[in-house]
């Protein structure tokens, strides 16, 4: 039986050091790995001595991590999160949907797959695309980087498209900087944004979760050929990803029908 | 017109006889951006027809579509 727990406010090196107070005793079960993007975040916290569990608001929706050698609390400290709060777990296995519900206590509401690829060099890389059935229709000319003002716009379509749970989305501030960056690359017709492709650099790794397409398939593949070539050349990429929901039918036909190399597991208190 | 349907029936990647002219695309997933691909390739090879992105994009209905078809 767990005590009144109260539930603190804390910055993430805060967050870090009550972490590392708890004792490796037993299995440790987390969906907390240091993520970087969370380094300017702040907190609420709510702890034991064997469980943190802590949460922030996000764009739109409050995202929970734990961090536990003890699984019958991981439950318990979670029904103080706020309602509507989103768990990811990534896990390399496949079909474990029954077991984090069983942990969390959050029902599932997506699971996504990882579709990663290891890169070795940009000659390899341009017959890779080669082999691709779609490259006969590969045009250079297709998708250009988006422009500032075009900000609401892409917002605007990606939380319409998206879903704001289980999707990853950008807010205005971190969506402007890719702006700015190059890493949004759109398609416009009659003046209308068709087609949007959003990526990030991390290290030496290529990573993209927003792609959205209303055109034809020959336009977006443009545009990822294009951007990942020059990635590779620019930052010597050697690995490629994205995640794309499992029950995707357009998405896991566009790709082949892939095998994943990873699964998240999104949780969230407003079930399927 | 039943042909035609037939033909995009097997676009779509449908069971014969489940597409309807009256259906709106926007509620079909099959519509994706690969069949709006492979229908601008069908018109070419099978109709000698050039039909552009922005004319497929603008397809309201299975109808539509199958007016495009001669």
């Amino acid at each position: 039986m767990l005590g009144k727990l109260e539930i603190q406010s804390c910055k993430f090196c805060e967050l870090q050091e009550r972490i590392s107070t708890i004792p490796r005793t037993g299995r440790l079960f987390t969906n907390f790995y240091g993520q970087k993007e969370l380094i300017n975040q702040k907190f609420q916290v709510v702890q034991t001595n064997q469980t943190i569990v802590f949460w922030y608001l996000d764009t739109a929706v409050c995202r929970v991590y734990f961090y536990s050698v003890n699984e019958p609390e991981i439950k318990e400290l979670l029904k103080m999160a706020p309602q509507g709060a989103v768990l990811d777990i990534i896990s390399k296995k496949r079909g474990e949907k029954d077991k984090w519900e069983s942990v969390t206590g959050f029902p599932a509401y997506a699971v996504y797959g990882r579709l990663g690829r290891h890169i070795v060099g940009a000659e390899e890389e341009r017959e890779h695309f080669l082999q691709n059935p779609l490259d006969r229709f590969y045009r250079e000319e297709y998708g250009c980087p988006a422009q500032r003002e075009q900000l609401a716009e892409i917002q605007k379509i990606l939380r319409e498209r998206f879903d704001v749970y289980a999707d990853h989305l950008y807010s205005d501030e971190e969506m402007a900087e890719l702006i700015v960056n190059n890493q949004v690359w759109i398609q416009c017709e009659d003046n209308k944004i068709t087609t949007i492709f959003v990526y990030k650099i991390e290290g030496k790794k290529f990573y993209s979760n927003i792609s959205f397409n209303d055109s034809t398939a020959d336009v977006l593949y443009s545009i990822q050929k294009k951007v990942l070539l020059k990635a590779v050349e620019e930052y010597n990429i050697t690995y490629y990803y994205g995640w794309i929901r499992i029950n995707n039918r357009q998405a896991l036909r566009k790709n082949h029908y892939p095998d994943f190399d990873a699964y998240d597991y999104v949780m969230c208190q407003r079930g399927e | 017109m039943d042909d035609k349907l037939k033909k995009l029936e097997q676009l779509f990647e449908m069971q014969e006889g489940t597409l309807k002219p009256d259906m709106q695309l926007k509620e079909l997933e099959e519509w994706d951006s690969m069949t709006r691909l492979s229908f601008i390739v069908m018109m070419e090879d099978d109709y000698g027809k050039k039909v552009t992105r922005t004319e497929v994009m603008n397809y309201k209905t299975v109808s539509d579509i199958l007016d495009g078809m001669v």
